[in-house]
């Protein structure tokens, strides 16, 4: 990690294409993009942004395998909670129930 | 020239000693990615209970303020990246101003975001739905989204300052000569830090400012 | 001769230590004191349970007993134990190491422990908890109890556990002795990597949701309350992707040991190397793949039930490999049955019944049946106490005279491991029947019919609690009057053996030139 340190022309290319893709991601949810589609660009555009980040900036590049390994299997189990938790929520059976607003002209029952 | 750092006695080497700060770190950062994994289940869970609601909550954000603090974290970690390797060529003064200004786009990013809460709370909008907004908006899914957004902006906003904090002490560090090009790793460590905390923004900015377009 | 504990012994010396044995003895005594905690609770639970009434305590004090019983044994127990007593201590004199990789932070580990306990005392002290130890909300946002200390002091504890795990593997990459490659290292130490991967990916979870739940009780959050469109399943969802794989944070450190213990006793490689080190991280990354088999009652889809019903049994191969890997190591083997290779063979009896019984009810249309049930209760408690606490002991007895220079009295050893088998057998097998009988947990009332099988149940905890005092005591007793320790009690091979019994300061006088494998019995041992 003391080593040879990294050319500027390379920190400034892997930051330019940060700043890019934060462009691109503006661009889209400007242009109105919606539904199904503007998360996965979204969410896609942003795990580039943090893959771009971790090979360069937190030099990956040049790791070793062991700092490699645990790069790739934390956001992996990440994924894992997060997939299954929704895929739960969108499979259950009949839909959520609609809750009706609270009124809230009546006190609330004591604890 | 600068401080070599003490080799540890159960180490074998100085570069053993550097690799083990390096893994040690990113484990760390993977249990860090780990801790926000929670939130962000709760608002992909909650964002699937309640698609409607969310969009106009996101929609409802200030997507000029969200994407002025996007820019200041990337930049933050442009400049933490030319302040390590700074360190690493001998240049200390330059070291010590770039992790300095990496610092302060930590500070700006803090500023902006507390704009963006006071303004929540001048409409009513609090924790808990509790505000006078969430009488005007009494459907109870915009209390999950706003709470959602605190809790996750806010558990952002600890570790920026964390972050503020250890970069402001290794700049002090760096100043009193106690970490220099032989111990770079130590800046490069904590830049790592940093460029973790970025990425998470980078996650939280389409999810708060970008996901608001009607189908 | 000077060694570890004798060097320096000054209260300040052993405070601001960073010797990794040090710590290790200090948490030894923290965790064993919890343990006794623990267990006061559930002997109390188990005379409330004499009568299918009240009988010793309110309903409200009942609810707040098994909610502590489970926490205390749990976070300050079975998941600190045999990592921060035996791993802190071993873990580097196995890799031929001075020390692990950060040992100021290993100190600090100890500090956040204490803090986290006391955290959670005030907490206990002042109005406890009576959630359960899974904390569901609703309930766990609006009891009366002050259910956020103990919230935060499970949160603080999670700190020492993930910093654990970070050191260990660490330490484990680069401090390992010149010529030792990962195949080379004792297996104790693959499961130490094991659970240290489960803890720092499964904890921050862990932490994140209780967070959530203070942020619901103290400050009305609402983070799971339908009435604010929250959903206490994603609550359940976020809890139980860290509490399943906390089981095997309970169990991969025992089955560490067991490893050891077997090959030691045995006289024996082991069947398999790379069955036991493999299917350790086989259990530290299935385990994650099957939290749902705690909600198939809950509401959750009954998509998800299906995927985790079939994940969950995937985990059973792994530890099934290791059983059959440990039987056949034990076969033909030179065994030497002595206290420790007892709790071994208990262990290998009590947590195949116990796997069996969680292959079941991983099965979803049976654990209809069976959730939040006694059956549920005894099969946890047979892993948990028939597993896990089996191998702490055995492992206390099995490095007793490594960790204090002094043997155990061996008679002593055999009566309490007796006491504490049947004892075991006799608390928690009828709690199968009465699980499937119907008889809910965490009720204070029971129907009539259950009494017989309770009163049998309560008589078997006097006898588990009654074998655990002897074990305490004797073991006490012999720091005194037992016999000066040799350096290889056992005649093992492994690497610990081969330093002093208790070690010096540095672990060894010279640096050790590893030139065997830690289990080559064909080998014999080197002459000093």
């Amino acid at each position: 990690m003391n080593g040879r340190p990294t050319s500027p022309v390379t920190i400034l290319g892997s930051y330019g294409a940060i700043y890019l893709l934060v462009v691109v991601n503006l661009v889209l949810a400007l242009a109105g993009i919606s539904g199904t589609w503007a998360v996965v660009l979204a969410v896609g555009i942003a795990s580039l942004q943090a893959i771009v980040v971790a090979l360069f900036s937190m030099e990956l590049l040049r790791s070793r395998r062991s700092v490699v390994v645990v790069s790739v299997i934390a956001p992996l189990f990440v994924v894992l909670l997060l997939v299954l938790t929704v895929v739960d929520v969108y499979t259950r059976q009949p839909p959520p129930l609609d809750i009706p607003p609270i009124d809230r002209t009546i006190p609330s029952p004591p604890p | 020239m600068s401080a070599i750092p003490r080799l540890q006695h159960h180490f074998e080497d100085l570069p053993k000693q550097a690799h083990a700060a390096k893994l040690g770190m990113w484990l760390f950062l993977g249990s860090e990615a780990l801790f926000f994994a929670g939130l962000f289940t709760l608002y992909a869970a909650y964002r699937a209970h309640h698609p409607e609601i969310f969009r106009l909550g996101v929609a409802h954000n200030d997507l000029v303020l969200g994407t002025v603090n996007t820019f200041i974290l990337v930049t933050g970690s442009l400049l933490v990246s030319f302040a390590v390797n700074a360190l690493r060529l001998g240049r200390r003064t330059w070291a010590i101003l770039l992790t300095l200004g990496t610092a302060l786009a930590g500070v700006a990013y803090l500023v902006i975001k507390g704009f963006e809460w006071a303004r929540h709370m001048s409409e009513g909008i609090f924790p808990g739905g509790k505000g006078s907004f969430f009488v005007e908006n009494p459907e109870p899914a915009w209390a999950i989204f706003y709470t959602a957004y605190y809790g996750l902006t806010g558990f952002h906003v600890i570790h920026v300052t964390v972050g503020v904090g250890i970069l402001a002490w290794t700049a002090w560090w760096m100043h009193r000569e106690r970490i220099g090009p032989a111990a770079a790793y130590k800046l490069a460590i904590v830049s790592l830090y940093w460029h973790f905390v970025d990425i998470v923004w980078l996650f939280l900015w389409p999810l708060f400012y970008l996901l608001r377009n009607p189908a | 001769m000077k060694n570890y504990l004798n060097h320096e012994t000054t209260i300040w010396s052993w405070l601001s230590t960073k010797d990794h044995k040090r710590i290790g003895v200090m948490f030894l005594v923290s965790v064993t004191l919890f343990l006794l905690v623990g267990g006061v609770f559930a002997l109390i639970l188990r005379l409330e349970h004499l009568t299918p009434d009240s009988t010793i305590v309110s309903a409200n004090m009942y609810n707040q007993l098994f909610t502590l019983h489970g926490v205390v044994m749990v976070w300050l127990f079975l998941i600190p134990a045999i990592p921060t007593g035996f791993g802190n201590f071993f873990l580097p004199i196995m890799l031929g190491a001075k020390d692990v990789a950060f040992p100021r932070l290993n100190l600090a580990t100890l500090y956040i422990f204490w803090v986290g306990a006391i955290v959670m005392i005030y907490g206990i002290l002042d109005r406890a908890a009576d959630t359960g130890w899974t904390f569901y909300p609703p309930y766990s946002s609006v009891t009366y109890t002050k259910a956020g200390p103990v919230l935060l002091g499970v949160f603080i504890l999670g700190w020492s556990t993930i910093i654990t795990g970070v050191n260990f593997i660490t330490t484990i990459h680069t401090l390992r002795a010149k010529g030792m490659r990962f195949m080379d290292m004792p297996l104790f130490a693959w499961a130490l990597y094991g659970v240290s991967v489960i803890q720092i990916l499964g904890t921050p979870v862990l932490g994140i949701v209780l967070l959530m739940v203070v942020m619901d009780h103290n400050f009305d959050w609402g983070l799971f309350d339908p009435a604010r469109g929250g959903d206490p399943l994603i609550y359940q969802h976020i809890f139980w992707f860290y509490s399943h794989p906390a089981v095997y944070i309970m169990i991969l450190p025992p089955m560490g040991v067991v490893s050891e213990i077997v090959s030691t006793m045995a006289h024996k490689n082991p069947l398999s190397y790379k069955a036991i080190a493999y299917s350790t991280f086989g259990i530290a990354f299935a385990g994650f793949l099957t939290w749902g088999h705690h909600m198939f009652t809950s509401g959750m889809s009954e998509f998800n039930a299906g995927i985790f019903g079939i994940l969950s049994m995937t985990v059973a191969v792994f530890s099934a490999i290791k059983v059959f890997t440990w039987t056949g190591t034990l076969y033909k083997g030179s065994v030497w049955l002595r206290t420790p290779l007892l709790y071994i063979f208990a262990f290998l009896f009590l947590f195949i019944f116990g796997g069996m019984t969680g292959v079941a009810v991983a099965a979803t249309s049976l654990d209809i049946h069976w959730h939040d049930t006694y059956f549920v209760v005894a099969h946890f408690h047979f892993i948990m106490v028939g597993a896990s606490l089996t191998a702490f002991l055995a492992a206390l007895y099995y490095w007793w005279p490594k960790i204090t220079g002094r043997m155990y009295f061996e008679g002593w050893g055999v009566a309490g491991a007796v006491l504490v088998f049947l004892g075991f057998v006799g608390t928690f097998f009828p709690q199968f029947l009465l699980g499937n009988g119907g008889m809910p947990r965490r009720y204070y009332h029971y129907s009539e019919e259950f009494q017989a099988l309770n009163v049998l149940s309560t008589a078997g905890s006097w006898v588990l609690g009654l074998g655990l005092l002897l074990v305490l005591v004797t073991l006490i007793w012999s720091l005194f009057t037992g016999e000066k320790a040799p350096a290889n009690p056992w005649n093992s091979r492994s690497y610990e053996w081969m330093t002093p019994s208790p070690p010096p300061k540095e672990n060894f006088f010279e640096t050790p030139r590893i030139q065997r494998g830690p289990y080559d019995y064909h080998l014999p041992l080197e002459r000093r």
